[in-house]
């Protein structure tokens, strides 16, 4: 099987926060029309990495292409270009509270493009329909559930049809009836868009039923990049721990319990 | 001692830098104001006209209240010295110029900094913590000049507005207390106080109130778009802003007193 091309190529990334180093010298690729994921235990940097990845932080050395233009580099105006073809899913949604859901759905087109209202008002019934929020335009974001919330997001990210879209941890705060509803819809927008999918998540379960490339990362570095079999097959102990959802041993030793109790 | 003026040395630094960062957003909201009319969004006037409406519209009750109070103080002030002197009448020359010149422009910015102002810090600062404004950046819109702009530009056009009706209502004020406490017919007051104003001092009011506007509305976003941590950092920062936004009223307030002393 041909290995697709990478639309996104990560090369030697450092980021900070202040004088903290967050990613530590990462690299990795993300291949085209794939559904990757980022994966990661909290405090290993994926949420900085995306951030990065859609160009709302710079950072302190290394490389982002997305399609070969290193956005890293590009000035805020060169980079509107490139966000419309991408669409991004905030952890909450990010719905503006402000707007009905039909309106945030709206909001890229009629901001981005010369279409009609009338043609626009299609095109959200259409958006809204594929996340299964159909008749729901009306309803304002304080009215809806946890779940519809993540839907109408994700309908307002692929409002413009983009090649790239990413997911910020989709099945956080989600039942897993629902979080599997949105594996669903995840793999359906792959299969029928050929859309790039960037998801990160720290969440098994999701990771084994859409992933089709993983980079798992840990204290800001890359501990594995492949497939899912790849993953499995780390002797990573790290990654073996990650997987068999083993937590990390507590204290054993007494005396070394007891000198960090007394603050020695 | 020592320790006191090290703690005032780094405040006072930190108030430079925050206040540095807000000259510098009041510089890209000039700047977009420059190319608004070549942009297709132009002023966003549906959005700036909603801003009118809250910003003026909304505070014509309290704005009435207390310009009404106002006036009456200042008029009951003066008869009790002017009353010594027999020359009554000239109540009306008091209240009117310094209503115009002064207290009028003076206190309607103050009432809306605390209303309006702390309102914009409040919305803007809960947005961000929610993602919206991530939201807005990632979908390749510009937050300064999609939420910042209207707000200063209504804030802009009805400060103004809202000065020359307090004025109107304090110099009413003052009728009601010349003509049941002095027994000074509404007529005569009336044609009193308009000999008394000279156009120059509705003309320095309004330019005051112009300039109290735009740091309102720019302190307001300033904050609101600083916030970070939940609930309590919005608190914070809407506080911060009712709070710069009167010293920078009052400090502008005496320059503007300087200058036009100077220039007679």
């Amino acid at each position: 099987m041909t290995t697709p091309k990478a639309i996104i190529e990560v090369r030697d990334l450092v980021t900070h926060y202040g004088t903290r180093r967050i990613l530590d010298g990462v690299s990795f690729r993300v291949p085209e029309g794939q559904i990757s994921v980022i994966l990661g235990g909290s405090g290993s940097g994926k949420s900085t990495l995306l951030r990065h990845l859609i160009g709302l932080q710079r950072p302190t050395a290394g490389q982002i292409l997305i399609k070969g233009r290193d956005i890293a580099r590009l000035p805020d105006e060169a980079l509107v270009e490139i966000r419309k073809r991408m669409g991004v899913l905030f952890q909450s949604g990010a719905l503006f509270n402000s707007m009905t859901v039909g309106e945030n759905v709206a909001l890229p087109l009629l901001e981005h493009t010369k279409l009609e209202p009338s043609t626009i008002h299609i095109m959200t019934r259409i958006k809204l329909q594929l996340v299964g929020l159909a008749g729901f335009e009306g309803f304002m974001p304080a009215q809806l559930s946890g779940g519809m919330k993540k839907r109408a997001g994700l309908a307002r990210a692929i409002a413009m049809d983009p090649e790239i879209l990413f997911f910020d941890e989709p099945s956080a705060g989600l039942d897993p009836v629902t979080a599997a509803g949105l594996d669903e819809l995840i793999l359906k927008l792959k299969q029928t868009f050929r859309m790039t999918i960037l998801v990160v998540t720290h969440e098994l379960a999701s990771l084994f039923s859409i992933a089709d490339h993983v980079v798992m990362l840990m204290t800001g570095k890359v501990l594995v990049e492949g497939g899912l079999a790849e993953l499995r097959a780390s002797t990573d102990p790290q990654v073996q721990d990650f997987l068999a959802r083993r937590p990390v041993p507590e204290h054993e030793d007494a005396e070394a319990y007891l000198q960090s109790l007394v603050g020695a | 001692m020592a320790e006191l003026l090290a703690r005032m040395g780094r405040r006072a630094l930190q108030a430079r830098g925050e206040l540095a960062a807000a000259g510098n957003l009041l510089i890209r909201v000039a700047a977009r104001l420059a190319s608004a009319p070549f942009t297709a969004k132009g002023f966003r006037w549906p959005e700036t006209f909603r801003q009118m409406v809250r910003i003026g519209v909304e505070s014509l009750p309290i704005v009435f209240l207390i310009a009404g109070s106002v006036g009456m103080i200042v008029a009951l002030q003066a008869a009790t010295q002017l009353r010594r002197v027999g020359a009554t009448i000239y109540v009306a020359d008091l209240v009117g110029v310094s209503l115009t010149r002064e207290l009028g422009p003076l206190m309607t910015a103050i009432i809306i900094a605390g209303r309006s102002g702390s309102a914009i810090a409040a919305e803007l600062g809960t947005m961000k913590v929610s993602e919206e404004v991530d939201a807005l950046v990632a979908m390749g819109l510009d937050p300064v000049e999609y939420l910042a702009l209207p707000r200063i530009l209504a804030m802009a056009i009805m400060l103004p507005c809202l000065t020359t009706l307090a004025d109107v209502v304090g110099i009413l004020g003052g009728v009601v207390v010349a003509w049941v406490s002095l027994g000074i017919p509404v007529g005569n007051y009336l044609e009193q106080t308009l000999k008394a104003l000279m156009l120059k001092d509705l003309f320095s009011g309004l330019i005051k109130s112009g300039v109290f506007a735009v740091i309102i509305a720019g302190v307001g976003c300033y904050q609101g778009f600083q916030v970070e941590g939940g609930a309590e950092g919005v608190g914070r920062r809407t506080t911060a802003s009712v709070v710069a936004s009167i010293f920078l009223i009052i400090a502008a307030d005496l320059v503007f007193t300087l200058i036009f002393y100077v220039l007679g």
